[in-house]
């Protein structure tokens, strides 16, 4: 994903796309707030997608057969 | 506040025959009843099957049975613990018309099993969400210390609970803080131990990846012997630990000489009150730490965790918030919502980044045994606070009360956040963190602060 801040995009229509695809209705009251936060998340998750991990560093997640 | 005897007193009373179980817990749920509706911890009293428990207990001990270490003491459970015959609510208005638990959480069982005798079940941020213990559908519990002040969250009634004296210990869960930072702002002790030592079988989850539950308790040495009580390896938990258990008690009594204290700084050292740093000072002072230690890129490992907590709840919680999005808590139903929309790579991303930032922090630990830092950067905010100004910046306050936990959780080291008392203001927890399964080091050197009168109590 991009590594642009929040404010420069508008993650209004990625809202939209995401939720017709989770099936997720989100009524037009509360359309801001949940744009609000996936705005919140993005700016987030830059410092986690900018940090270059070595491709030996495996995910945290673990399953025991 | 009121202070009733701590559990150990209360089990030893019962066990010497001086009170009955069934005295000590009539009294508890009288003095619920009487107090709660003002305190608002109790979201369940679950008084016959106590009194039923009671009695037999104090049958047990006529019969010249051990009822066990922890005989006839109330206790208490944050509402997402299974109560065989109770709906699990995990303070959602969405889990009411769930049906009863079958059978009892595996943490309620093992104390159980140890006499305690469960009197009820604990108001929480709806599905753990938040660290305000501020519900709308269960109304806020407020700081007894202050009831103009949040608790804290989201284990806000098992806090506040303990620190009321309705119970002498209760239980909660932690996944990026929420065990931590109700306990230092209520002015109790909490132990969030090493991810996976104790079972999360029966306790309506949160983000799988970084649950953990733990016990709160006025003394350490409650504290202590509850935890002792949960350990042991638990099939119906796939996180939980194989290891045997590696019972604590023992150790309030070591002492801390040859231990390796240092000071956390970096993250850890920023953006607190000054009453805060005071009380940290003071407590490295009482150590006589002279060595500070940095984990590398907190501000990362904190997003990660951010990002991990937000993704799995929102995952767990999606058919819910396509069938009635309305009827989440307003304070979680945006962040809920927003959360199922992160994309697979962000999340992978934060799982890398969790195993990376692991590492560093185990080879921190090849040199230094217990470190410490602040709990929360402030003591108990008014309710209706939403920033907070510290040294000139600007923060909002519901996610920096998770500022020094979330990286540790995040992680799994096990944490006690030891509170410190002083006259005239509001109690200040403080965080003793150890290499993951060194939970017997954070309580050498708890009792010691404590023998040394440090905790101004």
């Amino acid at each position: 994903m991009s590594a642009e801040p929040s404010d420069s995009i508008d993650l209004t229509d990625y809202v939209d796309a995401i939720a017709k695809a989770l099936d997720l209705t989100i009524p037009d009251e509360i359309r801001p707030g949940v744009v609000a936060n996936v705005e919140h998340l993005w700016d987030i998750a830059q410092p986690v997608l900018a940090f270059p991990l070595p491709d030996t560093v495996e995910s945290a997640a673990t399953f025991e057969p | 506040m009121t202070q009733p005897p701590d559990a150990l007193t209360l089990a030893a009373a019962v066990k010497a025959g001086k009170l009955s179980a069934a005295t000590v817990v009539d009294a508890a749920l009288a003095d619920i009843a009487t107090r709660n509706p003002s305190l608002n911890c109790f979201t369940e009293v679950t008084a016959e099957r106590a009194r039923s428990q009671a009695q037999a207990i104090d049958n047990a001990i006529a019969a010249g049975q051990d009822p066990g270490p922890l005989a006839g003491v109330p206790f208490a459970v944050k509402n997402l613990f299974d109560i065989q015959g109770v709906t699990t609510l995990a303070g959602a208005k969405l889990n009411q018309g769930n049906p009863p638990a079958v059978q009892d959480a595996t943490a309620i069982a093992r104390l159980q099993q140890a006499g305690a005798v469960l009197v009820g079940a604990l108001n929480m941020d709806e599905y753990a969400y938040g660290f305000v213990t501020i519900n709308a559908h269960f109304g806020t519990t407020p700081n007894p210390h202050d009831p103009t002040r949040m608790a804290g969250g989201s284990s806000g009634g098992s806090a506040a609970a303990v620190a009321a004296g309705l119970v002498p210990f209760s239980l909660g869960s932690d996944t990026n803080g929420s065990i931590r930072v109700p306990a230092a702002l209520c002015g109790v002790y909490g132990l969030k131990p090493t991810y996976g030592r104790l079972s999360r079988a029966g306790a309506f989850l949160f983000s799988s990846s970084l649950d953990h539950v733990g016990p709160m308790a006025r003394s350490l040495a409650d504290l202590a012997m509850v935890y002792d009580m949960m350990q042991g390896p638990d099939p119906a938990d796939p996180i939980c630990t194989q290891r045997s258990p590696d019972f604590v008690t023992p150790y309030l009594t070591e002492g801390i000489e040859g231990l390796r204290i240092a000071r956390l700084g970096g993250h850890f050292d920023r953006g607190m009150e000054p009453l805060v740093r005071d009380v940290l000072d003071d407590v490295v002072d009482a150590l006589a730490i002279a060595t500070t230690v940095e984990f590398p890129e907190t501000h990362r490992a904190r997003a990660a965790a951010y990002l991990i907590t937000a993704c799995e709840g929102s995952q767990l919680h999606l058919e819910r918030l396509r069938q009635n999005p309305m009827a989440f808590d307003p304070a979680t139903r945006d962040r809920f919502l927003a959360g199922a929309m992160i994309p697979a790579t962000w999340y992978v991303q934060a799982q890398r980044l969790r195993r990376w930032y692991r590492d560093r922090v185990r080879d921190i630990f090849h040199d230094v045994d217990v470190l410490i830092a602040p709990t929360t950067p402030c003591v108990a905010p008014p309710l209706d606070q939403t920033t907070l100004d510290i040294d000139g910046t600007t923060y909002p306050l519901r996610p920096h009360l998770g500022f020094y936990t979330q990286p540790l959780s995040f992680i799994g080291l096990p944490v006690i956040s030891i509170p410190i008392h002083r006259p005239g203001h509001l109690p200040i927890g403080i965080q003793l963190i150890a290499a993951p399964y060194q939970e017997a080091l954070l309580f050498r050197v708890a009792a010691w602060l404590a023998e040394k009168g440090v905790m101004g109590r």
